[in-house]
This record gives C-alpha cells, sequence and structure tokens, in this order.
C-alpha cells in the first residue's frame, strides 16, 4: 500500500485545523476593533470629542 | 512571599495583563515558526523510515505532540478552572474558557491524524478501543465546556460553570493515559516514559521538537484569545477603550 | 488562607476525589467489556460455545501462515506463549501482518475448533527504528530485530 496519501492528509488537516485555530481570534479582534471605532466616531459626532458612553 | 502574591495579583489585573501579553505573542510565533520548521525537516526530510511501519511512520510526528497537548492542555485548563472557582480570579476564568477550543483542535488532530495513520498500519480507520474511545470522550468534554460556557448570559457565572466541567472531566486523563496499560488494546503502549524511550533517536529527535513547537502555538493561540475576550468583556472600561483607541496592540 | 476560599478548594477536592472513586469503580466493575480482544489462554479457559463473536489476539506462531492455493484463503496459528487457536481467514490482510507480529481477529470459533476471522488488524509494537538498525540489532542477535523482514505479508 502506498502510505503517501495518508501522510499527506494527515498534515493538510494539520495546517487546516491549526491555521484556523490560530486565525479565526485575530479576525475577530479586527472585526470587533473596526466596529467599536466606528460606532465610536458616530458617537463622537453626537455628543463631541470626550464622549464617554456606558455600555 | 509577598512579591509572589504581587506577582498573582499584578496577572490578575486585566490591563496588566493585556499589556504583558501583547508583547509577549508575536515572541511565541517567532519561537513556534522556527521550531516547527526545523521539526517538520527533521521529521519529514531527515528522519529515516521504519523498519517495519515504512513511511506511515512519519505521521507520528504531528499525531504524538497533538496527543500529549491535548491532555496538557485540558490538565491547565481544569488547573484555571480552579483558580477561577476558588480565588475568583477573572483572567484565570478567561484563561480557562479560552484554552477549550486550543484543545479541542489538539484532540481533532489527535483524532483525524491517527484514524489516518491506523489504516495503513493496523488495517482500520477507527476501533472501540479503550485508549481511541477515551481521547474521542476527550473531544466531547471540550466541546461540553465550550457548550456550557456559551449557554449562560453572564460570563462570569458562566466561567464558574465550565470550570466545574472542566475539573470533573479531569478524571478522564489517567483513562487515557493508563488506558493502554490497563486493558487490552489496538492501540500500542506508549515509547516514551520515565525509563527512557523505545523510539530511534534519529526518530526521536524530530517528535521532541514538535512537541516544543506546539507548546509555543497553544501558548500564543491562548493568550490572543484571552485577550480578546477581555477587551470585549471590558469595552465600557477606560483601559479598555484606551487600547481600542490606540489601534495597534 | 481566606476561609471562603478554604471551603471552596475543599468542595473542589471532594469533587474531584468523589468523580474519581465514582470513576474507578465503573471501570473496575467493567473491566472485562473493556477489554478490546481475549487472548488464546483466555479461549482456552473460558470453553466460549461455538459461533458466538469475539475478537481473538495474540502472536501470530512463527512458520504457521499457508497460504491455498487457489485463492486468498489464509490460514495461521494465533499464540499467546501459553495456548494456541488455529485461525482461517478468507480476505485482504493488512501490510503489517507477519509471522511473529501482533494481530487482532474478529470471528467465531467452529464445532472444530478453527476460529474463522472476518476481519484481521495488525497490532504494532511501540519500538521505532530505522531498517538498519533493526538489521543490525538481528545480526547481534537481539530479539528485538526479530522480524524485520521475515515473510511479506502484504499481498
Amino acid at each position: 500500500m502506498n502510505h503517501a496519501p495518508f501522510i499527506w492528509s494527515a498534515y493538510a488537516v494539520a495546517v487546516i485545523v491549526y491555521a484556523w485555530t490560530a486565525l479565526a481570534p485575530v479576525w475577530r479582534a479586527r472585526r470587533f476593533r473596526a466596529a467599536w471605532q466606528a460606532r465610536e466616531k458616530v458617537m463622537g459626532r453626537s455628543r463631541g470629542p470626550t464622549g464617554t458612553s456606558e455600555n | 512571599m509577598s512579591r509572589l502574591k504581587r506577582l498573582f495579583h499584578q496577572f490578575g489585573s486585566p490591563p496588566w495583563f493585556y499589556r504583558f501579553s501583547g508583547k509577549l505573542v508575536p515572541w511565541l510565533w517567532v519561537a513556534f515558526a522556527l521550531l516547527a520548521a526545523w521539526g517538520l525537516y527533521r521529521g519529514l526530510v531527515v528522519a529515516p523510515a521504519d523498519y517495519q511501519q515504512g513511511e506511515s511512520v512519519r505521521i507520528m510526528y504531528i499525531h504524538v505532540p497533538s496527543a500529549w497537548m491535548s491532555w496538557m492542555v485540558y490538565a491547565v485548563m481544569a488547573g484555571f478552572g480552579i483558580c477561577a472557582l476558588v480565588w475568583r480570579v477573572r483572567v484565570a476564568e478567561i484563561l480557562m474558557i479560552s484554552s477549550a477550543p486550543v484543545g479541542a483542535a489538539f484532540t481533532l488532530v489527535t483524532l483525524v491524524s491517527g484514524s489516518l495513520w491506523g489504516r495503513p498500519t493496523w488495517g482500520t480507520y477507527w476501533v472501540w478501543d479503550a485508549r481511541l474511545t477515551s481521547e474521542l470522550v476527550l473531544l466531547f468534554l471540550y466541546l461540553g465546556v465550550i457548550g456550557l460556557y456559551n449557554a449562560f448570559d453572564e460570563p462570569r457565572k458562566a466561567a464558574r460553570a465550565a470550570s466545574l466541567l472542566a475539573i470533573v472531566g479531569l478524571v478522564n486523563l489517567p483513562i487515557i493515559h493508563y488506558s493502554v496499560n490497563w486493558w487490552n488494546t489496538l492501540h500500542q503502549p506508549a515509547s516514551i516514559g520515565l525509563d527512557g524511550s523505545s523510539i530511534h533517536p534519529s526518530m526521536l529527535w524530530p517528535l521532541l521538537i514538535m512537541a516544543a513547537a506546539t507548546k509555543f502555538y497553544y501558548g500564543a493561540c491562548l493568550l490572543t484569545r484571552a485577550r480578546n475576550r477581555l477587551l470585549e468583556q471590558d469595552r465600557g472600561k477606560r483601559w479598555a477603550r484606551e487600547a481600542l483607541a490606540e489601534g495597534g496592540r | 488562607m481566606h476561609p471562603v476560599r478554604k471551603r471552596r478548594l475543599i468542595g473542589v477536592i471532594v469533587i474531584v476525589v468523589g468523580v474519581g472513586i465514582a470513576a474507578a469503580i465503573t471501570m473496575w466493575s467493567l473491566s472485562q467489556n473493556m477489554l478490546y480482544f481475549i487472548t488464546p489462554s483466555d479461549v482456552q479457559a473460558q470453553e466460549l460455545p461455538p459461533g458466538r463473536a469475539f475478537r481473538l489476539g495474540g502472536l501470530v506462531e512463527d512458520g504457521s501462515v499457508s497460504r491455498a492455493d487457489d485463492g486468498l484463503q489464509v490460514t495461521f496459528t494465533i499464540t499467546d506463549g501459553a495456548a494456541m487457536v488455529p485461525v482461517r481467514f478468507d480476505g485482504i490482510l493488512p501490510d503489517l501482518f507477519r509471522e511473529g507480529q501482533g494481530v487482532i481477529t474478529r470471528g467465531a470459533l467452529g464445532a472444530d475448533g478453527v476460529f474463522t476471522a472476518t476481519e484481521v488488524l495488525a497490532k504494532h509494537d511501540e519500538n521505532y527504528m530505522p531498517p538498519e538498525v533493526a538489521e543490525a540489532l538481528r545480526e547481534a542477535g537481539h530479539p528485538m530485530g526479530g522480524t524485520a523482514d521475515e515473510g511479506d505479508g502484504s499481498d
């Protein structure tokens, strides 16, 4: 039996799972920061530059 | 004692933890990248084929370090769970729940790579022997901890409930580890123990390098996830607003 | 330590110990069912009724493997050092199947005392080494190098 397909698929699965586990929180942090800054801009316009929202 | 106590309190302070871990994460990634590149080169290129299994032994360099990490991360997660339950340290709660997805990823890779290793060597992808079954239970424990945490609206209550489940699940770790000695299993007994190793040095070294690499990977992933959670939970507080306004890390 | 924290810590310890004891008792009472296979000695001791399916594990006896001239049928003997059981199998053997190697078979005993297997899995041991090292060990008369290339089990 040729072992190469088993070896490559094992490593491929590992790379996909580990890359996703590592990158998902980075993307999440970016989205969160962007949303926060966008909202802060809107809040800033309505309340002035020192707006401190309670959320 | 007082110094140790101060360090403990410092770690427990979200702004300090956020700043400190932010500096640490890039270095953990660098260490992981270097070790993983070295370990994969030694394992996939330099290391010889096995006298019985042939080339398929190369799956070991991803399967065994992942399996070790799946157990270690669980023990660490339960340790944070104890800190969270007894001392009610919020950073410990966050480190506990941030460990769960990383540990689940290690367990998933262990199961899949083991299955792909079993087909060419044993002649089957899966059997319900004690080792394979208890490792599958470990995956469900991780998923249970994540699920229980998400079932609560209040993060501190959620963390306490999930910590309790994590601690109860600790009992599975000795079962996984000793399953190959206590019962007849298809899975072979451990190759590396306190009394040495039955793996030839040319194959042992890449294995140990990969084992070190995965520890840095866990550290980097854990801190990244913990920082996210802290920032999201504290988004109304001053330190978090400052960190968010900075834009960088 | 603060008394409240001490109480919580004791609570955690009680839970861990309690769950541990419960698990140990469960494992102990289920230990027969947790066995993935039984050995030829167990077969001899238990007098299993013919036709009942179970898994039999052990080493393939040296020199016992013989193939039928016409088809895939293989016969060999499984031993655990104390007892042995003859096995008949009609199918494709795993790569690691060879004499002296551990195997796990599933099937049932016939009235003639021959175990008819429907599945044969190869067990491998915890030793890993390059072929040259195994060769050197075998030349030095070390038992570990023994099965390196005796009889190619793959079809």
